[in-house]
């Protein structure tokens, strides 16, 4: 008996033995593989906490040295430099009384003053180099000297490189302190107004905001197609020389704007391109024309094909319509029944379309190098503001007032001035950086919200790296190395995107705990009974004895 | 997912044996409260199409021209085929049994052939699984999927979910295989809220008990409308002798009489197609749930979620390109500036500083699902055989 009792003892422990054992390694062999991730360090940056962001600007204020001198250059610089400061500084408070958090981002200004001393002969003989003249981002020279002609405005000169030429009307220390202050002001106030909000509230929805409409999402690269929609062929074949356009008058757009997203651009002729509905008319000066709210409806979606498949990069699309005969010439109207000179419109993050009325007599018309001239420039046009470029000196002008005149060199054939190429890049950063942030924070809120989803060793790989060229982007743009920061937060916004859309990173499926009570009960239950019971005897025979 | 395939079906099996009825509360909401908006126009560029039809099999011929119609109205209102992903559990038009080959039908009419020669379908067959759909919705598909298979949204999309197929309450069954739940279904709305990949959605099924699949959204911006409420079918409009089967089922049936008479340019709102519906009709409730969504719905225009109305922008200025081939050297004024290089190349500078990331050590073990399964199997086999032999 005692022994019998011994080994049923035995046989009951070493039940519960291999339960004792197997709970762990059930534990361990069911649950959800998840590599750590830094939340921390996320939400360090999400809360601005990590890092300052700066943007600081290096001016280079070349003084003619006029005779007599009757500026005082001691303070000129830590001056100019206190009052633009104090500006830009009125704004920040501004935001902390507001209650909003005030976020570290600054603009810090340098201003160094140069002699500029054989004026008069460098402005005859052209030579503006000096040695040293700006060539990085965020490095600006301006070269003041008195106007000429008394009692007119301040005139500007603005280059396509970095630098302009101020004619000041009054050669006063005062008055250049507040021309240059001015003027570096409304330059820059209206790009760092931009970054500060989208860093202060990223991602404020459904605001209406033209601009934020019409400017495509970042992309490290878009796909340009350029179509000539052919209205009706029957008696009218068109044709042009678009790759010679292309290379020609979109080419240094193309490689200059490469440094922040690269474009690949095809064309395409497509005939018996209808439209699905029929222009007004105008009988007594017979022409077609189309109104404002008619142009909403212009692209035939269904009929026109002008999805491509060669990517899955953002797509802009640029039309060149030919109507057919019955609706030709095709005009746009403005909203006050003017007709537009130009011909063309703008689709938000979609793309543009000219329409053209060709000559018809020969039955066959090609449009040549020079005619697409026109056309192309109304493409660089709508492509520019597509693509974020803003005309920071017309901005300027809006906010300087009628005292100054602004003038411009001849566009560069980049159709981008380094003006509007910095401003275009510091956009980009500032953008990168903060979508970049807000990625990573909605992916660590995912993987705590969902906890089901399997996080695998790669995307903590991509999570570090990401943080680490975000950190490395704010190190270079602190040290005034635009370039770098750029490329570091283009490397940032692309692992943190790749690292939120991992195909691995779908959540399994919903699987409440009701769920899995019902798939382990039919099991455990049968089980435990006889094992409860054994072992309820068991104590009861302990006790007894 | 091999693992929770092993839970599904270990819990079909349990289901069917143990009866498990599991409540739940749904919350089947049908909040009307309307905030005045700040703006009465959309503020989307772009529109976007997921039209699904989870059945497969013949008789299921009427889901298959539910969304084959949709699919029609949304691209006849002017959403570009890229715009659409349309996935089709089953391939009615070539059945055997269809004796109008390669067409489908919506009436017994016969007017219009749903499936003419312009038809693009995403997803088709067995492809129309819950992961692909979610996968979707979510963006996290395979780097080799091509462009017709994704969704490209950004934040300025409005998005359309059509569904329809069987369901119960909160679940919408996938090829008799799987099922989608309300909470797979929200949370991969938030996933998509969370990467802005929609600006409004317009969320329409119909399913029996329609209503209980829109219960657990959570993300803002979106609005949902269903054909019936919790414990209520969802019944066909009407069957085509020759074809054999139902041809379509009445909420879509109801909502495409509403959307016949819309065209590119009408100011129907979603509150007149909200109206439009006609419990009596429907023979079920068809329910709306707003309180995600900002705009008030008489705001609302249909076109905004089934067409395509894109904002223009009149394009007065042009820049003035000089073609000149002066090179590097411009003229300005009578002023010689000339242009600079920037000699740093950020790829050089960079090879020094690209190593001094950190990462954590993390022992690279991965839950295999094989080895658990037999190990379990082995283990429980063994207790199963040592209990029944001591009793």
């Amino acid at each position: 008996m005692e022994e019998n009792d011994k080994i049923r003892r035995l046989i009951i422990t070493s039940f519960y033995i291999v339960i004792l054992f197997g709970l762990p390694l059930w534990w361990k062999t069911t649950e959800v593989y998840r590599a750590q991730l830094p939340f921390t360090e996320i939400e360090e940056w999400s809360n601005w906490e990590a890092f300052d962001l700066e943007f600081p600007t290096h001016f280079t204020i070349y003084v003619a040295n006029v005779k007599p001198s009757t500026i005082k250059f001691a303070n000129l610089s830590s001056n100019l430099e206190n009052l633009i400061t104090s500006r830009y500084n009125i704004d920040n408070s501004k935001e902390a009384n507001n209650g909003t958090s005030q976020k570290s981002i600054r603009f810090p200004v340098k201003i160094k003053l140069a002699d500029w001393n054989n004026w008069m002969n460098d402005l005859q003989d052209g030579n503006l180099e000096m040695g040293n003249l700006a060539n990085k981002n965020g490095q600006y020279s301006f070269y003041i000297l008195p106007r000429t002609k008394s009692n007119s405005d301040t005139k500007v000169l603005v280059g396509n490189q970095r630098q302009a030429i101020v004619e000041i009307n009054q050669w006063d220390t005062n008055v250049i302190e507040k021309t240059i202050s001015d003027l570096i002001i409304s330059l820059f106030m209206p790009e760092q107004d931009a970054i500060r909000k989208s860093i202060i509230e990223p991602l404020s929805d459904s605001k209406v905001e033209l601009d934020s409409m019409r400017t495509m999402k970042y992309s490290s690269q878009y796909q340009v197609t350029f179509s000539l929609m052919n209205g009706d062929p029957s008696n009218l074949l068109v044709n042009w020389d678009i790759e010679e356009a292309v290379n020609k008058y979109l080419g240094p757009f193309v490689n200059q704007i490469s440094m922040i997203s690269n474009l690949t651009v095809d064309s395409q002729i497509q005939h018996y391109a209808r439209l699905t509905f029929e222009p007004n008319h105008k009988p007594d000066e017979n022409y077609f024309f189309l109104t404002p709210e008619l142009l909403p409806h212009f692209i035939n979606a269904a009929e026109w094909n002008l999805a491509s498949a060669v990517s899955s990069y953002p797509t802009l699309n640029f039309i060149l319509y030919v109507p057919s005969k019955e609706q030709s010439p095709l005009h746009i109207q403005d909203s006050k029944g003017n007709i537009m000179e130009n011909n063309a419109f703008l689709i938000p993050r979609w793309g543009g379309v000219i329409i053209n009325n060709p000559d018809r007599s020969k039955g066959t018309h090609n449009f040549s190098f020079k005619e697409l001239k026109s056309v192309m420039s109304i493409f660089i046009t709508q492509l520019r503001g597509l693509l974020g470029v803003h005309d920071v000196w017309i901005e300027a002008k809006h906010t300087l007032g009628a005292t100054f005149s602004i003038e411009f060199v001849i566009p560069p054939n980049t159709a981008v001035t380094m003006w509007e190429f910095d401003n275009l890049v510091r956009r980009r950063i500032a953008e990168n950086i903060v979508t970049s942030i807000t990625t990573l924070k909605s992916l660590s809120q995912l993987v705590t919200e969902i906890p089901n989803m399997v996080v695998l060793d790669h995307i903590q790989t991509e999570v570090f790296l990401a943080l680490d060229n975000l950190s490395k982007s704010c190190k270079h743009l602190h040290n005034n190395q635009y370039d770098l920061a750029l490329y570091h937060s283009k490397k940032a916004i692309e692992l943190a995107e790749s690292a939120f859309f991992d195909p691995t990173m779908v959540s399994m499926l919903y699987f409440p705990d009701e769920h899995k009570y019902a798939i382990y009960m039919p099991l455990f239950v049968p089980i435990s009974v006889p094992l409860l019971v054994a072992l309820q005897r068991e104590v009861k025979s302990l006790k007894k004895k | 997912m091999a693992f929770h395939k092993f839970f599904l079906i270990q819990f079909f099996a349990i289901t069917i044996i143990i009866c498990i009825i599991i409540s739940q509360i749904s919350f089947a909401q049908n909040n009307e409260s309307i905030i005045d908006g700040f703006f009465s126009r959309g503020g989307h560029t772009n529109n976007w199409a997921v039209l699904v039809c989870t059945s497969r099999f013949w008789f299921n011929y009427r889901h298959i021209a539910n969304t084959l119609s949709m699919y029609r109205t949304v691209k006849r209102l002017g959403i570009p085929d890229s715009n659409i992903i349309l996935m089709l559990a089953d391939d009615v038009a070539c059945n055997p049994r269809n004796s109008f080959p390669a067409t489908v039908f919506n009436n017994a009419g016969r007017y219009l052939d749903l499936y003419g020669d312009n038809v693009e379908v995403d997803y088709r067959g067995y492809e129309v699984t819950v992961e692909n759909f979610i996968r979707v919705l979510t963006g996290r598909v395979a780097p080799d999927t091509p462009r017709s298979k994704r969704l490209l949204s950004d934040d300025r999309s409005n998005i359309l979910v059509y569904m329809t197929g069987h369901g119960g309450n909160e679940f919408l069954k996938f090829q008799d295989a799987e099922e989608i739940s309300s909470f797979d279904l929200a949370d991969a709305f938030e996933q998509m809220w969370e990467k802005r990949r929609y600006h409004e959605v317009l969320f329409m099924i119909d399913t029996c008990q329609a209503n209980t699949m829109y219960s657990q959204i959570y993300s803002p911006n979106i609005l949902a409308t269903g054909s019936s409420k919790l414990g209520e079918n969802s019944y066909s409009h009407h069957m085509d002798t020759d074809i054999g089967v139902a041809v379509i089922d009445r909420f879509t049936y109801y909502n495409l009489e509403f959307l016949e008479r819309v065209d590119m340019q009408s100011k129907a709102t979603l509150q007149d197609l909200f109206n439009s519906y006609n419990p009596s009709f429907i023979h079920s409730t068809p329910g709306v749930r707003s309180d995600l969504f900002r705009r008030p719905l008489n705001k609302v225009l249909v076109t905004d979620f089934f067409g395509s109305v894109q904002n223009v922008e009149l394009t007065g200025q042009q820049y003035n390109i000089s073609n000149s081939d002066i090179g590097h050297e411009i003229n300005i004024s009578d002023i010689k500036m000339t242009e600079y290089h920037s000699k740093e190349s950020p790829r050089e500078s960079e090879k020094s500083t690209s190593k001094n990331f950190h990462l954590f050590n993390v022992n690279s073990k991965q839950s295999s699902s094989l080895p658990q399964f037999l190990i379990a199997s082995i283990l429980f086999g063994i207790l199963i055989k040592l209990v029944s032999s001591i009793i």
